[in-house]
């Protein structure tokens, strides 16, 4: 078996694994395995048993990285173009869901669904050909936002679902 | 010595393989943990490193190696952890017993050193003691000036092997300034095969960021006006799409952030672009690897400044054999048809919702001049709103929903820049931000 090659490394970045307690970390790749160096030294995992979930922004232009260990969900945050370059680098690394090989989404049903509404189309079949997802997909998202106060019954937005509308600058 | 942080960072990486190596020799010798304090790389000067190690009861083991990469190592016992690696592995009875026993474990662990450095660079590196006339070495000052290193000393790198409570001893390595630079353009086998140096391996990832890092100035900085998104979407059904100036701007962000040497934004269907980019960097820089940076680029440009979700899509790369690398973006529907409706088409949905038409008709009725009607005919239909059946136009089952869709978007107040295009200005005010704005202060955690 051949050397393990680190192919790159970055400091300055933050874990957790419960979006809470985040902790500085030193993040390696190499061609077999992630390192991750906390305060309490390296843990090595496989690069077989990590996979990158998705991406997310976050305030004070910081991102999150959700990446998956063993089936766990861990997120790794930082400055945005840092955690970007991670997540691009690792993409190039590391095994993906079969559903995400070479697709980068920048999109979600919920903020679809969510413009629709805010749009006047409120029945699922009308929103279904704008959106273009499933009927179920969206019949489940519209419920969602029933019990979170985010529509009402007639899928007209409250007060709340305008302030999001207006706060994540969907319109 | 004149040494890039290029240089030290390699210097670092060499001697993370190797300590690395040697700690874990330190541990199988002990049946114990040992961990390996962050490394530290500095110039180091005979005081300097007495200030570092201290002077008191201090074992010592010098090692070099040569051939192809050639260096030494020195290993420095304080008398605790000496006396703990004794009791370890043999319970010596005197000092010299001691000594002894040290200058074994060193030899383990300098030749762990050393194999892995030779393993990582494919290149022979042999380890041997270093002959020193003994009788003149009273100090460490002594020491390093026997083997070679002058009173302003070389560039060091540093760790300590310990356990929770005690530092077993200390790690210091280097390499001559000739060897460094040697060592950066060894050449090693990057993914597939594909041969790169050491520097290379170690620059790639920098690169990267560093694109990112323009990609993110321009995303920050750039503002696109409604109108511009609107003409843009009108351009890829009615022609000019060429000259529109927002994919100008996509193309000419896209070279001057560093991702290609030429960059082409094509349609491929409605609301599907195919991004090509020649002379591709970034699938150079990371070997083996594909071009997500330039898909996030794309995909976070649409997102964040155009507001139009996209999947974005890498459908050929270089690194795997194509002429180009390029890139399929698929928009959200609802997405553009917040921003492409006009007054005129909303006119023409509203005759159309009645029932079919015919053009002189639709005309007539919408009091608009014809090229008008015509034109948003024919965006209204390359987007699946209306369809002509014979001479007859009428609206689609998408159509009625988009009507009920654009009759309640709401007008968007905005300022509107002129050169909100122009790339050179958009470089400026990056450049002032960078200046005028000192860099925050870190501190996490962040609130979402």
């Amino acid at each position: 078996m051949g050397q393990e090659k680190l192919l790159f490394k970055v400091e300055d970045v933050y874990f957790s694994t419960n979006f809470k307690d985040w902790k500085k970390i030193v993040l390696a790749s190499t061609d077999l395995n992630v390192w991750i160096k906390t305060d309490k030294g390296w843990k090595k995992i496989p690069n077989e048993h990590v996979s990158i979930s998705e991406i997310k922004d976050a305030s004070g232009g910081n991102s999150i990285m959700v990446m998956v260990i063993d089936n766990t969900k861990t997120f790794i945050g930082g400055k945005k173009p840092k955690v970007y370059s991670l997540y691009n680098a690792l993409m190039s690394v590391l095994p993906t869901a079969s559903d995400t090989v070479g697709a980068i989404k920048f999109t979600d049903a919920k903020r679809l669904v969510l413009k629709a509404l805010y749009h006047g189309v409120r029945r699922p079949e009308n929103i279904m050909p704008l959106v273009k997802r499933d009927y179920d997909e969206i019949v489940s998202i519209l419920e969602e936002f029933k019990r979170e106060g985010i529509c009402t019954e007639a899928g007209i937005l409250t007060e709340k679902g305008k302030l999001i509308m207006m706060e994540e600058g969907y319109k | 010595m004149n040494l890039s942080s290029f240089a030290k960072d390699a210097l670092r990486e060499v001697g993370n393989i190797g300590s690395s190596h040697s700690a874990g020799s330190l541990s199988e010798i002990l049946s114990s943990k040992v961990e390996i304090t962050p490394p530290v790389i500095d110039i180091i000067a005979g005081k300097d490193m007495v200030e570092r190690v201290g002077d008191e009861g201090m074992i010592v083991s010098a090692y070099t190696f040569g051939d192809a990469i050639t260096g030494t190592i020195l290993f420095f016992y304080p008398l605790t952890g000496a006396q703990r690696v004794g009791q370890r592995i043999g319970n010596p009875g005197s000092v010299s017993e001691l000594d002894r026993l040290l200058q074994e474990v060193s030899r383990k662990m300098a030749s762990s050193f050393v194999k892995a450095i030779s393993d990582f660079f494919a290149v022979d590196v042999k380890v041997s003691s270093p002959k020193l006339d003994e009788s003149k070495i009273r100090s460490i000052p002594d020491l390093l000036s026997a083997l070679g290193v002058s009173e302003n000393g070389v560039l060091f790198f540093n760790t300590s092997l310990q356990d929770s409570d005690v530092t077993y001893c200390h790690l210091f390595f280097y390499l001559n300034e000739e060897d460094i630079r040697r060592i950066m353009n060894v050449e090693l086998q990057g993914f597939e095969g594909e041969p790169l140096n050491f520097s290379e391996l170690l620059g790639s990832f920098e690169k990267v960021f560093e694109v990112e890092e323009r990609v993110n100035d321009f995303l920050e900085t750039i503002t696109v006006p409604v109108a511009a998104r609107r003409a843009f979407l009108r351009s890829s059904a009615v022609g000019g799409f060429a000259e529109d100036r927002l994919r100008l701007l996509i193309e000419n962000m896209l070279v001057r952030a560093g991702i290609g040497e030429k960059v082409s934004l094509e349609i491929k269907a409605p609301l599907t672009y195919r991004l090509r980019v020649e002379g591709c960097h970034i699938c150079a820089m990371v070997p083996g690897g594909a071009c997500h940076t330039t898909s996030t680029a794309v995909g976070r440009f649409f997102m964040e400044n155009l507001k139009i979700g996209v999947t974005v899509r890498e459908v050929e790369c270089r690194n795997s054999g194509g002429e180009a690398c390029v890139h399929e973006l698929s928009l959200e529907q609802i997405d553009a048809f917040s921003v492409l409706p006009t007054a005129s088409d909303i006119v023409l949905l509203n005759l159309l919702e009645k029932g079919p038409m015919q053009l002189q008709e639709i005309v007539q009725k919408s009091d608009l001049p014809k090229e008008e009607v015509n034109e948003a005919l024919k965006v209204l239909e390359y987007y699946g709103i209306v369809q002509r059946k014979g001479d007859e136009i009428r609206m689609t089952p998408l159509g009625e929903v988009f009507l009920t869709f654009a009759r309640n978007a709401y007008p968007t107040r905005e300022e509107v820049q002129e050169d909100w295009d122009d790339i050179a200005k958009i470089e400026e005010r990056i450049k002032s931000k960078k200046e005028s704005v000192p860099e925050p202060e870190e501190k996490p955690p962040w609130e979402m």
